[in-house]
């Protein structure tokens, strides 16, 4: 049978996911990585609303203590993702629902213990600008994000360290959001 | 380049999702659909925890009434399903990362305006289950009584859905849920 590049035609009762094209599974997956990333955004609007930023702000830092394991298990079995070096690092974050499936990213391995990545395009970024909702950015870049991309570094080895390179805010459209230095260190 | 069945291999600087095997972008789609549907149950325990199991059923009612409008819209966008018939609205619950994704079951067209469509397996249900988390449970399925017709109503205003069949189940042998999905012509 024919791949479906979509499903706009007739309607299969048996249809499975690896029927679609491959092009197909990747709008799919894009949609689920934003229908994950905006339901956590939904749920800190509504936490705001009802008991303020703070608390909001708070509760969504103690979600993603459990929450980023669970992405990092899940996604690392999906893609059998084993190692304990940088590459094991990047090949988890460009394949990740909640981050490299639809975020613009470069990396750069210097070596195994030693790489950069570099965010060139953060589309949560581009609505914290648009609505001007510089709180929210704040807790999103450097209370959530500063200390998950850590436990990812951890999961893969306990000594490797993640260190904010840059972030925003940015001075210009044309600047990147973000950038990270992943390393090993080794023991002394 | 052969493509990627898995990402055991070296890392690609510049790998693209389309570098991977169906197989492999089917698993990440199943992956991120529990992601998705596991935030929220995150969230929901943690308010369950510090303020109460109503406050939790409270807010996770709102926020599902919130959430509903961008899953329908994102994954009809993804594949294209824009029709307006039962046909379509049961295209879309099989691709959808909020249930057909991670959940087994069987749909049925008996003609263009009617069909059933039956979860036999629901991992949400087996989780509610397995921790005696009956609340939690009642309050899932409720969002879904409201949820799945509102989501018909987004393909066509006279579609509407009703259970068959809903949790508790009495045996594990049963089905999770049933329910039919009839366009109602109006005289």
């Amino acid at each position: 049978m024919k791949e479906l590049e979509e499903y706009s035609g007739k309607f299969d009762p048996y249809v499975k996911l690896h029927d679609f094209s491959k092009d197909a599974l990747v709008k799919l997956l894009t949609a689920a990585g934003k229908l994950y990333m905006g339901l956590d955004g939904l749920w800190v609007a509504a936490m705001r609303k009802k008991f303020g930023d703070r608390t909001a702000f708070d509760y969504d830092k103690e979600i993603w203590q459990t929450g980023t394991l669970i992405e990092l298990r899940r996604v690392t079995e999906a893609l059998n993702i084993k190692g304990n070096d940088g590459a094991a690092v990047f090949k988890f974050l460009q394949v990740d629902p909640g981050f490299g499936v639809w975020f613009d990213l470069e990396f750069d391995l210097k070596n195994e213990n030693h790489g950069i990545m570099t965010v060139t395009r953060c589309n949560p970024l581009l609505m914290f600008e648009r609505n001007q909702d510089n709180d929210l950015q704040k807790v999103v870049c450097e209370e959530i994000e500063v200390p998950m991309f850590q436990v990812v570094a951890e999961y893969f080895n306990p000594d490797m360290k993640a260190t904010a390179l840059k972030l925003p805010p940015r001075s210009s459209d044309g600047d990147i959001p973000c950038q990270w230095e992943f390393k090993v260190e080794a023991k002394t | 380049m052969g493509e990627l069945k898995d990402y055991s291999g070296p890392l690609r600087p510049n790998v693209k999702l389309t570098d991977f095997s169906s197989e492999a972008l089917a698993r990440l789609v199943v992956a991120a659909a529990k992601l998705y549907v596991g935030l929220d149950g995150l969230w929901y325990n943690l308010i369950k925890e510090r303020f109460g199991e109503q406050m939790a059923c409270e807010l996770d009612r709102e926020l599902w009434r919130r959430a509903e409008p961008f899953e329908v819209n994102r994954t009809r966008e993804a594949l294209n399903i824009m029709g307006s018939d039962v046909a379509s609205f049961l295209k879309f619950c099989q691709c959808d990362p909020g249930s057909g994704v991670f959940m087994d079951m069987d749909v049925e067209l008996s003609d263009e305006d009617h069909g059933i469509m039956t979860i036999k397996r629901c991992n949400s249900l087996e989780y509610f289950e397995r921790h005696g988390e009956t609340v939690l449970q009642k309050n899932a399925c409720d969002i879904d009584v409201w949820g799945f017709p509102k989501a018909a109503s987004r393909f066509n205003p006279d579609m509407k859905v009703t259970p068959l069949k809903l949790p508790p189940r009495k045996s594990k042998d049963e089905v999770a849920c049933q329910w039919e999905v009839k366009i109602e012509k109006k005289t």
